[in-house]
């Protein structure tokens, strides 16, 4: 593609923009839907419920740690897509996510966390994970020292949200930590937290954090602060 | 990279591709084992490794053709390797921000490969919030079926994606609750221009080219096809001015009708006479069509040009008559004859021509023409007079 400004490059550019636009959006849209998908595989390959299925599979025989870090990054970042969230269901990767919350191993935490991120929107996956004590486990990774766990439980919180969960949620400990997380240099970690306590907490909650705090209290300890410019 | 590395943020740096994946889960491109949530994406790009070389114009453009560019910076204190510089661009959507860095992610540029990454941390609160609450929508409207749709209420200031989309785009994205959102509001709208190309110039089509077109005897002999060779028979040359023509209706795909009729050194087909306009294509099975243009090999196997209309003559004619040729440099490549296609032969045929026109000027006209005449003993001949011309 020519370079330079000539005005017929620009005309070029326009119309390869706009042929380029309308693909993009056949080929790269923000979620798959069924025909693409089928469109993808072949009538021949592998459905996506099998596919999943063999990831689930894998992740429950194999030994190997990278291994199951793969399968579950993969899992993680289908949950991306509600177009799956049936066959998620039905494989009950939600609890995988959420068994995974509890390893050892800190990259399955934050591949666990990053699913759940990824699904809690739905309503049904939410239930499920309230029904499964999902939101203490997620508080518990609040204390994590990676950084990308810390966000996703954050948010993770947020969007498991309901009338019935918001106590559970925005329990003291929690609004406590989110004030700190306020005042952390990350600006993506004090902004989620700024919108959690906007958005999520009653100006109470918040007042009685502040006052808690200022007692001193040793609360959720703060993750690691990644150096940043 | 030649800067610290304690300066740059972990989720700006490029993670190794993972190896060790079993071929039934590796996918198209080698990726590296990294997990995406709203969290990471963000319509902030950082592009690294652009070449310093005063490209940002053009990698602007590139960017712009996933989607509106805000804004866009040149990092200069961000730790970068040498003659490389690293870039923030901010999009509108963040849907555009992920084509993008999915798109130009290990682009080649320039001679440097961009290293593409999301940049949430120039986000600002509202930014965030506004991202959570797309993403939120985004599933509400995808799970909950496609006759509800949640009100967005109208976060930034672009305008209204026309609906005309909705009818141009596939099925594909009719699926897509989306498009009510405002998350693709404001995408870049696709107009429906698109579906309908400027129309483009007719095909080339077959023409026929009647006898009474043709213009001057000394048209060089046409074919039907640009396989077509002349008939064995067939006697092209134009000096003969009665050519072989009941035999050179004998072409490739000919019907033997009206073999009589005269129409000058044209090789081809008759047509009946009722047919006479000459805008009338006949690619009918049975009847070869002469193209105008198309000149037979035997006539091209020795010219590197195709020779302008009448030239054959005019260089007949002069070897009989004076030599008042212009260039010699055409002439070594127009001429030819077109039976023998002996290039060693035309090459001689004008150096005597060239040689005797240099004589002619000299010397008497009729006393160098007459010896022009035959081939190589003019040459012989015109050598021992130009020995003392050349230089």
């Amino acid at each position: 593609m020519s370079q330079t400004c000539a005005p017929d490059t620009s005309i070029t550019l326009q119309l390869l923009g706009q042929v380029l636009l309308h693909h993009l959006q056949l080929l790269v849209a923000m979620f798959s839907s069924q025909e693409y998908l089928e469109k993808k595989t072949g009538q021949s390959g592998v459905g996506r419920l099998q596919y999943l299925q063999s990831l689930v599979t894998e992740f429950q025989d194999t030994d190997k740690e990278d291994c199951k870090e793969q399968v579950l990054a993969n899992l993680a970042n289908f949950a991306y897509d509600p177009i799956n969230y049936e066959h998620l269901r039905k494989l009950n990767v939600i609890d995988m996510f959420l068994d995974s919350l509890t390893e050892e191993n800190e990259r399955l935490v934050e591949f666990g966390i990053g699913g759940l991120c990824n699904l809690a929107l739905d309503k049904q996956n939410k239930e499920h994970i309230l029904a499964s004590g999902g939101v203490d486990l997620v508080i518990q990774c609040l204390s994590s020292r990676n950084e990308e766990t810390v966000l996703n439980a954050i948010t993770t919180l947020m969007f498991l949200t309901t009338p019935a969960s918001k106590p559970a949620i925005t329990l003291l400990s929690v609004v406590e930590c989110m004030l700190r997380f306020q005042l952390s240099k990350n600006s993506r970690l004090s902004n989620l937290a700024t919108v959690f306590l906007e958005d999520y907490c009653s100006r109470q909650q918040v007042e009685e954090a502040r006052q808690a705090q200022a007692g001193d209290a040793v609360g959720i300890a703060l993750p690691a602060e990644p150096q940043q410019t | 990279m030649a800067a610290p590395m304690d300066k740059v943020a972990d989720h700006h740096k490029q993670k190794q591709i993972c190896a060790s994946r079993p071929a039934y889960r590796q996918g198209r491109r080698d990726r590296a084992v990294k997990v995406y949530t709203v969290n990471q994406e963000s319509r902030y790009l950082l592009v690294q490794g652009v070449p310093a070389i005063g490209v940002s114009e053009d990698l602007v453009k590139r960017f712009a053709l996933y989607g509106a560019v805000q804004e866009y910076r040149i990092l200069h204190e961000y730790p970068a390797e040498e003659f490389t510089q690293a870039y923030w661009v901010k999009f509108d959507r963040l849907q555009a921000a992920r084509v993008a860095k999915r798109k130009l992610d290990e682009y080649s540029f320039f001679g440097g490969v961009l290293h593409v990454s999301y940049a949430p941390e120039f986000e600002t609160v509202d930014d965030t919030r506004e991202k959570l609450g797309e993403r939120r929508i985004l599933i509400a409207n995808k799970t909950r079926g496609k006759d509800q749709r949640v009100k967005q209420q109208p976060v930034s200031s672009q305008q209204e994606r026309p609906k005309v989309q909705a009818s141009t785009s596939t099925s594909t994205l009719q699926t897509e609750p989306s498009r009510a959102t405002n998350y693709q509001e404001g995408f870049p709208p696709v107009p429906s221009e698109v579906e309908t190309f400027p129309a483009l110039p007719a095909p080339p089509q077959y023409q026929w080219y009647h006898p009474a077109q043709h213009q001057s005897q000394w048209d060089i002999p046409k074919v039907a096809s640009k396989q077509g060779v002349f008939p064995v028979d067939y006697d092209a040359r134009l000096s003969v001015h009665t050519p072989n023509r009941n035999q050179s209706n004998r072409t490739n795909k000919t019907l033997p009708d009206n073999q009589d009729e005269d129409y000058g050194p044209l090789i081809g087909p008759h047509l009946p006479s009722k047919d006479q306009s000459g805008d009338s294509q006949e690619g009918a099975a049975g009847e070869a069509v002469v193209r105008p243009d198309l000149v037979p090999r035997q006539v091209m196997a020795g010219r590197k040009r195709p020779a302008p209309p009448g030239f054959f003559g005019e260089a007949l004619e002069e070897e009989k008559d004076s030599k008042e040729k212009d260039e010699d440099g055409d002439e070594v490549q127009k001429t030819s004859c077109p039976d023998t296609g002996s290039s060693s032969m035309n090459r001689t045929a004008v150096i005597v021509r060239q040689k005797m026109r240099q004589i002619s000027q000299t010397r008497t006209l009729s006393s160098s023409s007459r010896s022009s005449k035959s081939g190589s003993s003019s040459s012989s001949g015109s050598s021992k007079d130009t020995t003392r011309r050349r230089i």
